[in-house]
């Protein structure tokens, strides 16, 4: 990746062309998105590169891969590959040693609360993109094919954007709903991991909501001020967990873009 | 590579001030030089403000590719300003001369944004932890 992202930048001027099939850019700034689990760290996000290539029928979008086989008037539909990263959230968190036990009670001696640890999952399934003067639709379906949760998602996005002189705005939300599987290999408490400080927990299914509303401000083609700010509830499933503290994922950002 | 990065990003607007600076018989500047579309607002109403300078005292006329007329010509004139309001859907470009002699002096291209592609995959979202924009 260090290697790659030099290389790209170095042809820049090829991938400057009109109708070119790339999508480069890169965002500057200062961004968190709050850390759900006990024990955790937020996440900064000072750079955001966007590096994308769509074909006629190929394309890679910032680590989603996808194959179109369907675009008309009203709907493109792919079938898509992608790594869920909600592994992220679990690489950020710090070990603790509690006195009091899941239900109150004093312990005999402190118990380390850690929590577990969870990998990244490859995932396959399908995409369908729609759009019109009311906005724009995005509908996907991914199961896991890495054999890390066994589970799957369906989720949708709507969104719709407003110009204002030369700034764009665009509000969007969506619904995500997660499987048991999923729910659980995440979120879950398994009976080997659990000690007195620490309950087993199952997750069942659940939906996420989200809403986010996007700012742009373009000083030129190129140059922009990008603000961005989202709000995600977690689905009572996964909230009611012991390694979860809270039901909210913020994030923001805010910064300057460049899009080549 | 954060260095790298940032070090790319500060010469790009140097790069482009020099770019811009060989034309120095004259100088023409447009405000505002971008206009955003989209599907629902597929156009901008604006009003350019368009001013010019040249080294020597002439007469000197504004262009625009979209109209096979000058906007306005000044005689004897060594600056002039001018404002078009125009709707504007596509890129265009205007530019100064000398009347007749079709050759350009100075030039400044408005452009037009578009938010909505043909392509509605450049419009998807990913859903990575890090993905705030």
């Amino acid at each position: 990746m260090k290697r790659l992202i030099p290389c790209l930048l170095l042809l820049l001027p090829a991938f400057a062309a009109a109708e070119s099939p790339w999508r480069l850019g890169v965002a500057m700034g200062y961004g968190e998105r709050s850390n759900p689990l006990l024990n955790s760290d937020d996440l900064p996000i000072v750079v955001d590169l966007d590096i994308a290539y769509f074909g006629k029928h190929f394309f890679f979008d910032n680590g989603d891969v996808g194959l179109t086989f369907a675009d008309n008037d009203r709907v493109t539909a792919s079938v898509m590959a992608r790594v869920r990263s909600d592994r992220v959230f679990f690489g950020r968190s710090n070990t603790r040693f509690v006195n009091i036990g899941s239900t109150g009670q004093s312990l005999e001696s402190p118990t380390e609360i850690t929590v577990p640890d969870r990998d990244y999952a490859a995932e396959a399934g399908v995409e369908l993109l729609s759009d019109g003067r009311w906005g724009y639709l995005q509908l996907n379906a991914f199961h896991d094919i890495s054999g890390t949760h066994n589970g799957y998602e369906f989720d949708l996005d709507y969104g719709v954007g407003f110009r204002a002189g030369l700034w764009y705005l665009r509000p969007s939300f969506g619904l995500s709903y997660k499987s048991a599987a999923l729910n659980d290999y995440y979120w879950g408490v398994r009976p080997s991991e659990a000690n007195e400080a620490l309950p087993a927990y199952e997750a069942g299914a659940g939906v996420n909501t989200r809403v986010r509303l996007s700012a742009n401000y373009f000083f030129s083609r190129n140059w922009q001020l990008n603000l961005s700010a989202e709000y995600e509830r977690l689905n009572d499933e996964a909230a009611g967990s012991p390694i979860v503290t809270d039901q909210a994922v913020l994030g923001y950002f805010a910064g300057f873009g460049y899009r080549f | 590579m954060k260095r790298l990065l940032l070090s790319l990003l500060f010469l790009l607007p140097l790069a482009a001030a020099a770019d811009g600076g060989a034309e120095d018989e004259a100088r023409l500047t447009v405000k505002p030089l971008l206009c955003i579309v989209d599907e629902r607002t597929p156009s901008c109403n604006l009003r350019f403000l368009i001013t010019w300078w040249a080294h020597e005292t002439g007469y000197y006329c504004v262009n625009s590719d979209l109209d096979s007329a000058a906007l306005r010509c000044w005689d004897e004139a060594r600056t002039g300003r001018h404002e078009d309001d125009r709707e504007v859907s596509g890129s265009f470009r205007y530019w100064l001369n000398r009347g007749d002699d079709q050759a350009e002096l100075a030039s400044a291209t408005v452009e037009v944004l578009r938010k909505d592609g043909d392509d509605r995959r450049r419009r998807r979202r990913t859903k990575y932890v890090w993905d705030l924009l």
